[in-house]
């Protein structure tokens, strides 16, 4: 994935709605796509270091069981919420970031949305390349 | 027209207001092949309002709709139809048929004046149906829902315990809610004009709301409206029924509501005693539980259930002001319970209503299911799609989730609803 892919538009999407702060698609050690971070909620930048930091640690297990179909992870870290959807047989995830008093149950319908376009894009790219 | 019923759902998630609107009449429209339709129902989540607002929604939908068209709607939290789940974008219901007469009221002032603008709309459908020559009557009625008050030096908070404090706070409430429109929704008491007024309608209800339950809007043919009843009253020749379910189950926490406001929004006392400390004790929970960051995440899991001859309808409450309960539904004096709720509950709920039409070959489906179901299910929704796909296959059906529901049939009585799944199936 490279920083034109057309899941970029699928994140500018999610990054609309109030209540994500930050999104991204990213596994261990790598992020894979991710919006220009200026339109990131200023509210994350005080906790991004230790929730990039926790984040790490969460892909470690992530790449341990996504195989196996861990579908969602989430932690929460200083009044934020990270949301893992882990992209089927894939070791990469769609992240975000929210409060953690956000309407959660209203994120996950449209993460889980944003997912879906991200599987049909990468069906898409897979067949092009066969 | 050669007899035969269409019906189309539309989608946009464009986010531009007018782009979104003109898209959704046109995925909704093109089922119909150039078929006038019957009538237009729009739901939109309330992301418009910053990305063009409502008015230009609006005006997209009426560059596409043929003029006419009778349409009505209104803002909801979410929606489900035939292309899969939404928290954001904009739906659409059209139909198209020849034996279906079709008439749209509105009522306004609902918060201020429940009854009259119940009359009022109630009055508009029957007159402009009257000459009906079909038998069978529909009524979709959509109200403003509860918006919660923004209280001045504390903002909006569902939890204030000082008692000083609330006393204040609902001595205001009649204020707000004549003077500002801000506070209880009132939809009892306008849909009982409302059914005063037409009899002998099934009628299916949703109150419209917003993602936080701060503001909504009503659609009437080219308005946006506010704190109105929009309402669609069909006579067709064509088979129907509406039904709900909401799968909560009754706990062993029993007790007795022994005082209420005139009104019966707000509990005094349960069990002759405060109601709020006597609310814990029941439950066998601390002052912790009423955490203000909590409460919200927590009291739809723990409604109050009142009997209603053979059924059990949930009661959520509001707030908690000191020791008072505010509810957003009429309660009255007598024996009442905790239900208990859990995500496999409000799954099962869907599979026993498709039950109630597992006989029947549906042209088309209306459900409206409350907006806490779609906040508690978060992705585990796809489940009840799934179910309702089941029953609908490739035809059109459309679930709304919002702020309230009801459902009234001639034979059973009016039921007001909360944390519901409620449907109207046509077929032939």
């Amino acid at each position: 994935m490279s920083s034109d892919d057309p899941i970029l538009e699928v994140l500018e999407d999610l990054l609309k709605l109030d209540d994500i702060y930050a999104c991204m698609v990213a596994r261990k050690n790598m992020v894979s796509v991710i919006p220009d971070t200026s339109k990131f909620n200023p509210k994350i930048m005080d906790v991004w270091d230790i929730v990039s930091l926790a984040m790490k640690s969460v892909f470690a297990v992530i790449e341990e069981y996504a195989s196996v179909g861990l579908d969602v992870m989430e932690f929460r870290l200083k009044n934020h919420s990270v949301l893992f959807f882990i992209i089927p047989e894939t070791d990469n995830a769609l992240v975000a970031i929210i409060p953690s008093l956000a309407n959660k149950g209203l994120i996950e319908v449209e993460m889980e949305n944003a997912r879906r376009r991200i599987v049909e894009i990468l069906k898409k790219e897979e067949m092009a390349r066969a | 027209m050669n007899g035969e019923l269409k019906a189309g759902v539309g989608l946009s998630r464009k986010w531009d207001a007018r782009e979104a609107g003109r898209e959704v009449a046109e995925t909704a429209l093109e089922k119909l092949d150039g078929e006038k339709p019957k009538f237009f129902l729009l739901f939109s989540t309330i992301h418009y309002e910053k990305y063009g607002g409502f008015q230009e929604l609006l005006n997209g939908v009426w560059e596409v709709l043929p003029e006419g068209t009778p349409l009505i709607g209104g803002t909801v939290a979410g929606f489900m139809n035939n292309y899969g789940c939404f928290a954001r974008g904009v739906t659409a219901l059209t139909v198209s048929y020849p034996n279906m007469d079709v008439a749209v009221g509105v009522g306004e002032n609902t918060k201020r004046n429940p009854s009259k603008a119940g009359n009022d709309c109630a009055k508009m459908i029957k007159d402009k149906i009257a000459t009906s020559s079909y038998h069978r009557k529909f009524l979709l009625s959509l109200i403003s829902a509860t918006e919660i008050l923004e209280l001045p030096g504390v903002g909006r908070k569902s939890v204030i315990r000082s008692k000083a404090m609330a006393r204040t706070i609902i001595s205001g409430f009649k204020l707000s809610q004549n003077v500002l429109q801000k506070g209880a929704g009132m939809e009892e008491f306008v849909l009982e004009n409302v059914i005063k007024e037409l009899p002998d309608f099934h009628l299916l209800h949703a109150s419209t709301c917003d993602d936080k339950f701060l503001t909504n809007y009503q659609f009437f043919n080219e308005r946006v409206l506010k704190n109105s009843i929009v309402a669609l009253g069909l006579t067709t020749d064509l088979n129907f029924d509406v039904n709900f379910a909401h799968g909560l189950k009754e706990s062993d926490v029993k007790f007795r509501i022994t005082d209420v406001s005139p009104d019966g929004q707000i509990i005094y006392k349960i069990n002759g005693k405060p109601a709020a400390s006597t609310l814990l004790e029941l439950i066998g929970y601390s002052e912790d539980f009423f955490d203000e960051k909590l409460f919200v995440k927590r009291f739809p899991y723990f409604p109050f259930g009142i009997k209603k001859g053979e059924y059990i309808l949930p009661r959520s409450f509001a707030m908690i002001l000191g020791e008072s309960i505010p509810l957003m539904a009429k309660i009255e004096t007598g024996e009442a319970c905790i239900l208990l709720a859990s995500g496999e509950k409000l799954i099962e709920a869907a599979k026993e209503l498709v039950g109630h039409f597992d006989e029947i070959t549906p042209l088309f489906g209306i459900i409206v299911s409350c907006a806490i179901r779609l906040m508690t299910l978060g992705n585990g929704v796809h489940a009840v799609r799934n179910i309702l796909l089941d029953l609908y296959k490739d035809r059109p059906f459309l679930t709304v989730y919002s702020g309230g529901e009801g459902v009234y049939c001639p034979q059973k009585g009016f039921f007001y609803l909360q944390e519901s799944i409620d449907m109207a199936t046509f077929w032939r």
